[in-house]
C-alpha cells in the first residue's frame, strides 16, 4: 500500500525531470548566436572556439545532442569546467556538501525554533496574553520580510569584520568541526532567522486553530490541563501544515544560500554558480542548476511522503 | 426517584455573559437547578437559550470571556466548581462529572488511535500502567455496545461511523465513573435511527451504574423515555420544570405548549394539514426586555406580561413555571398560531 | 383569549445576495487594516522620493568629487560620500528609481502574462492544460531565483534583461495562481464565481495583483542580482551594485553599503507589510488570527 503511491509520486515526477534536464540543457545552445564564440568572446582564436563547440556537443543536432546529454548525466559525466578544465563532477564533489550542510543546518534550526517560538506564542494568545503575542508576532513579521542578503551584510560588518568573533574567508575542512561550526555560524544564522519567522507564524496559527478544535475540547472536559491539550492534540495536529511548509522553505533557503555564500566567501554552489555566471563557464552554469533543481524536487518529494506518514487521514 | 444521598449537582442563581457593558450578551440569567443521584434530567431550549453555556459551566469549561455572577453558585459532586483551582477541577472533570459533546465527527483527535485516546484520561484519573488501561477500556467499548473492541480500539476515528465514534466518547466520559454526565446534544449529529440507539444506550447506562445525567436538546421527541424530569429554557431562564409525563401531558408554560405542539406526528388533521410553530424568533440576548423574555411571540400574552417579570409558580403537580397565566386552567389545544 | 401573536421583528433576514464590495469599501477595509498603514508609511516616502529624483535637488549622482572620498554621514551628505567623493543619498535615490522600475515592469509583465496563461489552462483543460502545467512544474522546480540568474546569465546586461529576466522568474508562479483560481480551488468558488463577473476589474486587483505583485521579492530579485555583479551594471546606479561597490570598504566606510542596506530593509519589510495586509483582507481563506 505504501508502495503504490510512492511509485506513483515517482512515476508523476518523470516529466518534470525530463523538463529539468532539458531545461538546462538548452542554456547553452539558447545563447545568442554561436555559442562557443559568445562563451569565449570575440578575441578568442577559431581553435579554441572549435575546440569548444566540439566539446559541448554544438554541432550535432537537437535530438541526438540531446541524447548524448542524458547519456553523460547518468554516467555522472557533467562536462568540464572552462575556466578550472577540470570534471564539473569533482567541483561538485567539494562544493556540494557545503551548501547542503548550510542550507540543512538553517532548516533544521530554524525550524526547531520556529515552532517553539511559534506554540509559545499561540499559548499565550491562548491565555489572553495579548500583549505579549502580539509583540511576536509583529516582531517575526518584521523579520520574515527582511531580506536575508541585507542581514547578512549587517551581520559581516558587525560579527565578523568590527568584533571579529566569526573568521571571515577559509577552506572549509571537514575534519576540523570547531573550525567549521565557526565559518557556517553566520551563514547558518543568517538564513536561519528569516526561517524562524515564517515557520513560527505558521505554527502559531496552526496551533491556534488546533486549539479551538473539538477534540481539545474533549479533552479538556476530561480532566486534561491546558498545557497538555496544547502540547498532545494541539502541536501534532497543527505540525501538518509545518511540515508542508518545510518542503516550501528548503526551496527558498537553497536560492537564499547562494548570496549567503557569496557574502560570506564560502566555497559552496552558490558561489560556483556566481563565479560560473560572471565567468560565462556555462558547463558549470548547467550542471550547478540541474543539481539545484534536483535538490529541490528530492526534498518536496521526501515533504510530501512525511506528510502522508504523519496524517493518518491521507493514504501513504 | 428515591434521592436519599445529598444531591449530585447543585446551580443557584447562575449567570453567564460574555462581553461588558450595554452589549454584553447574557447567555444564562438565573437558573436553579437540582439533580439527585441517579436522576435523569432534559433541559429543552432552542438554539441560543443559552443551554450549552449552562453545560459548560457545570464544570467550569467557559471560555474567558465569560462573565459569571457573583452570586453564582455550581456545585457537583460536592465540588464548588466557580471557585476551584485549575488543577483541582482538572481532577473533577473526567472523573467525577464528564462532559460529552455534539459532534462526534471532530471531537476526537484525528492523528490518534482511538485507544490512546480512551486510555488518556483513564491514567490520568486512576494512575494506572498502560496494559491495565488497555483493559480497562475494552471493557468500557463493550458496555458502550461497540462490537470488536480491539479492533476499535486501534483504529483512527476517521474509520468509524458518527455513532461508533458517538459511543467512544460516552465511554471516554464514563471512564472515571462520574457522579454526573452531561451531554449536550450528543445525538443532533446523528442519523436519526442512530439516535434513538444512543438515547437508549445512555439511559440503560444510567441505571446500570446509577449516574446522574443531564441531557441538553432541542428535539423534545427525544426526551420522553430518557428523563425524570425535564426543564425548559428560553432565554437564558428555566421558564417550566418538572417530571417528564406532567411536563408531556399537562404543559404549563406556552411556550412548552408551542413546543408540544410542534412535535411532528402522524395525525396533523386537526390543524389542516400543517405543523404548527411557534412565530417569531427568540429574542436577542444583548437587549433582554424587562418583563417576561417570551411575551413577543406568546399567543395569549397580557399586558402585565411586557412590563412585569413572570413569577415562579409551583404547582401540585411537582411543575414550577415562569407564567403570569400559570394558574389558570389551560387544555392541551391552545391557541398556537398555524403559519 | 386569542391575543394576536406579534412576530417579534429581530431584524429582516438578507436575501443571500453576492455581495460585491463597492470599491470604497474594499479600499476603505484596505486602508484601515494596521499592517497596511505601516507599510504604506514606510514606502510612500521613499517611493515619492524614487519618482520624482530627477527634479529633486540631489545633485548629480554620478558627479566624482575625489577631494570629498570617504567622507562619513553628515549634514552635507546624510549618506556620506564613496570611494569616488559621490554622495551615497544622492546614488541610493537614483538606485531606488531604476529597482523600482524593474520590480513594477517585471510584476506588471508576470501579471499579465500569468492571467492570460493560466486563464486558458483552466478553461481549455486537457492537453493544453497539461503542457502549460507541466511547463509551470518544470520551471518551479528550480529553487528560488534560479531561473532568473540563469536568465539574465543568458540575456547578458542590461535593464531591459533583467526585467525579462525577473518576469520569467515569477510568471510560472502567477499562472499557478490564476489557473487555480478559476478552477475554483481556492476559497469559495460560487462566491468568487460570481465576483469576478460581476467586477473584474476589481477582483484581479484582488486576487492576483496586490498580493503578489507586492510581494518584496520582486523588487529584491534586480538588486540581488545586481550585488553579483549581474543584471544591471555601472555606471547604472542600482541598490545592488552600489552596496556592492562598497563591500571592499566594510569595514572603514561602512556607510557605503549599510545606508542603502538599511533603506533595503526599509522596502521590502514595508512590501511585505502591504503584502501581508492586502492579503489579510483580500484573502479570506487565510485565518490570521491575531496581531493585525
Amino acid at each position: 500500500m505504501g508502495g503504490s503511491y510512492v511509485l506513483r509520486r515517482l512515476y508523476h515526477l518523470v516529466p518534470t525531470l525530463l523538463g529539468v534536464i532539458t531545461l538546462t540543457f538548452l542554456v547553452v545552445r539558447l545563447l545568442p548566436g554561436d555559442p562557443a564564440l559568445y562563451i569565449l568572446g570575440e578575441n578568442s582564436t577559431q581553435a579554441s572556439v572549435d575546440a569548444l563547440r566540439d566539446q559541448l556537443n554544438l554541432g550535432e543536432p537537437l535530438p541526438s545532442a540531446w541524447l548524448s546529454y542524458m547519456g553523460s548525466l547518468l554516467t555522472g559525466d557533467l562536462g568540464e569546467s572552462i575556466a578550472y578544465r577540470v570534471p564539473v563532477s569533482e567541483i561538485l564533489t567539494s562544493v556540494l556538501p557545503v551548501t547542503v550542510a548550510i542550507a540543512t543546518s538553517a532548516l533544521v534550526l530554524g525550524t526547531i525554533l520556529g515552532v517553539t517560538i511559534g506554540a509559545v506564542a499561540a499559548h499565550l494568545a491562548s491565555r489572553g496574553r495579548a500583549g505579549l503575542d502580539h509583540a511576536l508576532t509583529s516582531t517575526s513579521i518584521v523579520l520574515e520580510g527582511t531580506p536575508p542578503f541585507v542581514v547578512a551584510l549587517i551581520a559581516l560588518l558587525f560579527f565578523v569584520l568590527r568584533l571579529e568573533w566569526f573568521p571571515a574567508v577559509g577552506v572549509i575542512d571537514w575534519g576540523d568541526v570547531g573550525g567549521v561550526v565557526e565559518r557556517l555560524a553566520m551563514p547558518v544564522g543568517v538564513l536561519a532567522i528569516g526561517e524562524v519567522a515564517t515557520i513560527g507564524r505558521i505554527t502559531r496559527t496552526s496551533t491556534l486553530d488546533s486549539l479551538g478544535n473539538d477534540y481539545v475540547r474533549t479533552a479538556r472536559a476530561l480532566g486534561e490541563s491546558s498545557v497538555s491539550a496544547l502540547t498532545h492534540h494541539g502541536l501534532r495536529n497543527s505540525l501538518l501544515p509545518v511540515i508542508t511548509m518545510v518542503g516550501l522553505s528548503f526551496g527558498r533557503l537553497l536560492g537564499g544560500t547562494i548570496v549567503i555564500e557569496v557574502i560570506f566567501s564560502l566555497p559552496g554552489m552558490g558561489s560556483t554558480l556566481i563565479d560560473g555566471i560572471v565567468g560565462r563557464d556555462y558547463p558549470v552554469i548547467q550542471a550547478l542548476v540541474l543539481v539545484y533543481a534536483l535538490l529541490y524536487v528530492f526534498v518536496n518529494l521526501l515533504t510530501d511522503l512525511l506528510y502522508r506518514l504523519a496524517d493518518p487521514r491521507v493514504e501513504l | 426517584m428515591n434521592g436519599t444521598d445529598a444531591p449530585v449537582g447543585v446551580v443557584r442563581d447562575l449567570h453567564v455573559s460574555f462581553g461588558k457593558g450595554e452589549r454584553a450578551v447574557r447567555a444564562v440569567n438565573g437558573v436553579d437547578l437540582e439533580l439527585r443521584p441517579g436522576e435523569r434530567l432534559a433541559i429543552v431550549g432552542e438554539s441560543g437559550s443559552g443551554k450549552s453555556v449552562l453545560s459548560l459551566s457545570l464544570l467550569n469549561l467557559l471560555p474567558k470571556s465569560a462573565t459569571i455572577g457573583d452570586t453564582s453558585v455550581v456545585e457537583v459532586a460536592g465540588n464548588d466548581m466557580l471557585h476551584m483551582s485549575e488543577s483541582s477541577l482538572n481532577g473533577v472533570r473526567g472523573s467525577q462529572v464528564s462532559l460529552v459533546f455534539q459532534d462526534p465527527m471532530t471531537s476526537l483527535d484525528p492523528v490518534l488511535r482511538v485507544g490512546r485516546q480512551l486510555e488518556a484520561p483513564l491514567r490520568r484519573h486512576l494512575g494506572i500502567s498502560r496494559a491495565e488501561a488497555r483493559q480497562r477500556a475494552l471493557k468500557l467499548l463493550s458496555e458502550v455496545r461497540i462490537p470488536a473492541a480491539e479492533r476499535v480500539l486501534d483504529s483512527f476515528p476517521h474509520e468509524l461511523s458518527g455513532g461508533m465514534r458517538q459511543r467512544v466518547l460516552i465511554a471516554m466520559a464514563l471512564s472515571g465513573d462520574p457522579e454526573l454526565l452531561v451531554a449536550d446534544e450528543p445525538t443532533t449529529a446523528l442519523d436519526v435511527t442512530v439516535q434513538a440507539q444512543i438515547i437508549r444506550l445512555l439511559t440503560e447506562l444510567s441505571e446500570e451504574r446509577h449516574t446522574a445525567m443531564i441531557l441538553v436538546t432541542h428535539d423534545l421527541g427525544i426526551v420522553a423515555r430518557f428523563a425524570h424530569r425535564v426543564a425548559v429554557m428560553y432565554a437564558g431562564r428555566f421558564v417550566e420544570e418538572g417530571p417528564v409525563d406532567q411536563i408531556f401531558r399537562h404543559p404549563v408554560h406556552p411556550y412548552t405548549q408551542g413546543l408540544l405542539a410542534s412535535i411532528p406526528r402522524p395525525d396533523l388533521r386537526s390543524t389542516g394539514g400543517l405543523l404548527p410553530q411557534i412565530v417569531g424568533t427568540p429574542p436577542d440576548p444583548t437587549a433582554l426586555p424587562p418583563g417576561c423574555s417570551f411575551e413577543p411571540r406568546c399567543p395569549v400574552a397580557l399586558e402585565r406580561c411586557r412590563t412585569e417579570a413572570p413569577p415562579l409558580v409551583v404547582l401540585d403537580s411537582g411543575q414550577q413555571a415562569e407564567c403570569w397565566r400559570a394558574g389558570e386552567a389551560t387544555t392541551t389545544e391552545t391557541a398556537v398560531a398555524v403559519s | 383569549m386569542t391575543a394576536t401573536a406579534t412576530p417579534l421583528d429581530v431584524g429582516q433576514a438578507d436575501a443571500a445576495t453576492v455581495e460585491v464590495p463597492p470599491r470604497f469599501d474594499m479600499a476603505r477595509r484596505l486602508l484601515r487594516t494596521r499592517r497596511l498603514q505601516f507599510g504604506l508609511a514606510m514606502l510612500a516616502p521613499i517611493a515619492l522620493l524614487a519618482l520624482f529624483e530627477p527634479l529633486l535637488p540631489f545633485g548629480d549622482s554620478n558627479a566624482s568629487n575625489l577631494q570629498s572620498r570617504f567622507l562619513s554621514p553628515s549634514l552635507d551628505h546624510l549618506f556620506g560620500t564613496d570611494a569616488l567623493g559621490r554622495d551615497v543619498l544622492a546614488r541610493t535615490v537614483a538606485g531606488a528609481r531604476i529597482s523600482l522600475v524593474v520590480g513594477v515592469a517585471a510584476a506588471f509583465a508576470s501579471v499579465s502574462i500569468g492571467i492570460v496563461l493560466g486563464t486558458v489552462a483552466a478553461y481549455f483543460g486537457k492537453w493544453v492544460d497539461s503542457t502549460i502545467s507541466g511547463l509551470v512544474n518544470v520551471l518551479l522546480a528550480f529553487p528560488g531565483l534560479l531561473i532568473g540568474l540563469t536568465a539574465v546569465a543568458m540575456f547578458g546586461a542590461g535593464v531591459g534583461q533583467v526585467i525579462l529576466a525577473v518576469s520569467i522568474a515569477f510568471t510560472p508562479r502567477a499562472i499557478r495562481l490564476q489557473r487555480s483560481l478559476v478552477l475554483g480551488i481556492k476559497g469559495h468558488p460560487y462566491m468568487d464565481a460570481a465576483r469576478m463577473v460581476a467586477a473584474p476589474t476589481r477582483w484581479i486587483l484582488a486576487r492576483h495583483i496586490v498580493p503578489n505583485t507586492l510581494s518584496p521579492m520582486l523588487v529584491v530579485a534586480s538588486i540581488y542580482m545586481s550585488f553579483m555583479g549581474l543584471g544591471i551594471v555601472p555606471p547604472t546606479p542600482s541598490w545592488g551594485n552600489i552596496i556592492k561597490d562598497g563591500e571592499p570598504y566594510l569595514r572603514e566606510s561602512w556607510w557605503i553599503s549599510l545606508m542603502p542596506a538599511l533603506l533595503l530593509i526599509l522596502v521590502a519589510i514595508a512590501l511585505h507589510l502591504i503584502a501581508d495586509g492586502a492579503r489579510q483582507v483580500l484573502d479570506p481563506t487565510e485565518h490570521d488570527r491575531g496581531a493585525k
